[in-house]
């Protein structure tokens, strides 16, 4: 119960990083999703069942700044983060490849599932131009993140990569 | 590897069920009292934290801001001093217009203007999701915000509408959100041409004006003001200019790119327009 209050606390930090970074760099096109890495980065380590309570709380925390409870993140989420979960215990903590390119993949899956859901989105834009253009640059930012995240832990001789817990 | 034993049908099964439960909740629109309560608990629980973060970060910028540009600062004194003479003079003048207008009006029987009541607001947030255009203001249900109500800058240009208030905060959806929609009329002595302004859905992307008429007279180049013609926004408020023109439904009407006035400016503080 403790670890999971913990972990809350962090996603809440997480989200107000994501809120307020367009608000300090007003230019900033596309901010990084910082829950949702921290949601793939909990389901490549600890499996599904934990990251879906993650990817469910994450979702509720973002909805609120929606406007609505349960709203369209909350379902987007918890089911990005079971996806993920199937990559969980797959390969070795010391193979630095993969938790980004999982963060890479669960972007797209997440900015298409909440495309898919949102009716005056899927109807009136061109899905490949939104790709190109949106989802393919916020996955490699948010992959990159993700990738200088992991790699500073490794080097800081963390391999036990206690700090996911 | 994910071992599918009974145990671990029975779990997916369950999740599965969960989320699809979810999606029928948000698919269908469905109002839960208890539900909302709670979302706006958490709302209204994160909203202080966020403006105690914004603060910090706003002291900090402001120091270092002040700390590398004291002379700008001084120079940026001595002109301001000199413009608000300038303007104290302007006012001077206009008040005695103002008079007159304000008698005229009364020998005419014209119904009185009503100056807005406005309110400023600071950004707290922006929004969560790259395809919801959102903005979060440190004022709220306390401050007599309401849903609907619109958002300006202090120059004047159209921000957006309330969307959702809390106790000290509310959501703006901004005009380049894909779900506003906002009536647009040409400002041109000669020409009083209207169509309905919709936002890209994208910062990076022009809003369009289209529904104008196949023979309207408007040009590239002409000014937007909302109509006013709907109940929910002023009259007057600037939104953009054209920037391109073209043929919209085969030949039938006018559509209009329209480059935002509000790029022009940083949104950091806004003014809620509470009546009109």
């Amino acid at each position: 119960m403790k670890i999971y209050f913990k972990n809350l606390i962090i996603m809440v930090l997480l989200l107000i990083c994501q809120l307020s970074l367009g608000v300090i760099f007003p230019n900033l096109y596309l901010v990084p999703d910082f829950i949702l890495i921290f949601i793939v980065l909990k389901a490549i380590f600890n499996g599904s069942k934990q990251a879906m309570i993650y990817g469910f709380s994450g979702g509720i925390l973002q909805d609120a700044f929606l406007g609505t409870f349960i709203g369209i993140f909350t379902p987007v989420k918890t089911a990005v983060a079971f996806l993920s979960g199937l990559l969980s215990g797959r390969f070795f903590p010391e193979n630095l490849l993969i938790p980004p390119l999982g963060v890479f993949l669960a972007t797209i899956v997440h900015q298409f599932l909440y495309i898919l859901l949102k009716e005056n989105y899927l109807f009136n834009i061109n899905i490949l131009v939104v790709f190109r253009e949106l989802i393919l640059p916020m996955a490699a930012l948010n992959a990159l993140l993700t990738f200088a995240f992991y790699l500073l832990y490794i080097f800081l001789g963390r391999r036990n990569i206690n700090w996911i817990d | 590897m994910y071992k599918f034993d009974r145990n671990s049908l029975i779990i997916v099964a369950l999740l599965l069920i969960l989320i699809l439960t979810l999606l029928f909740v948000f698919i269908n629109d469905i109002e839960i009292p208890f539900v909302n309560w709670f979302g706006d608990i958490i709302y209204n629980l994160l909203t202080p934290i966020l403006n105690l973060f914004n603060n910090i970060i706003s002291r900090i910028q402001n120091f270092f801001n002040i700390l590398f540009s004291i002379n700008e600062i001084q120079e940026e004194i001595t002109f301001l001093r000199q413009q608000n003479q300038i303007l104290e003079r302007q006012i001077m003048f206009l008040s005695n217009y103002d008079r007159e207008n304000k008698r005229l009006r009364e020998l005419l029987n014209f119904k009185e203007k009503v100056e807005y009541d406005m309110i400023g607001a600071e950004v707290i947030a922006n929004s969560p999701s790259v395809f919801e255009q959102l903005i979060t203001i440190n004022r709220g249900r306390r401050d007599g915000l309401e849903e609907r109500m619109p958002v300006i800058t202090y120059n004047g240009f159209l921000v957006g509408r309330i969307d959702h208030v809390g106790s000290s905060s509310a959501q703006v959806r901004l005009i380049t959100d894909n779900q506003f929609v906002v009536g647009g009329v040409v400002a041109r002595s000669d020409s009083r041409e209207i169509g309905l302004v919709r936002g890209s859905g994208r910062r990076d992307k022009n809003n369009t004006m289209d529904n104008i008429a196949w023979d309207a007279d408007i040009e590239i180049g002409d000014v937007i003001l909302t109509s006013g013609l709907s109940n929910n926004f002023p009259e007057g408020l600037k939104i953009g200019q054209i920037i391109n023109l073209e043929t919209d439904n085969y030949g039938l009407s006018q559509k209009a790119e329209l480059e935002l006035d509000i790029y022009s400016v940083t949104i950091e503080e806004v003014m809620v327009i509470k009546n009109f």
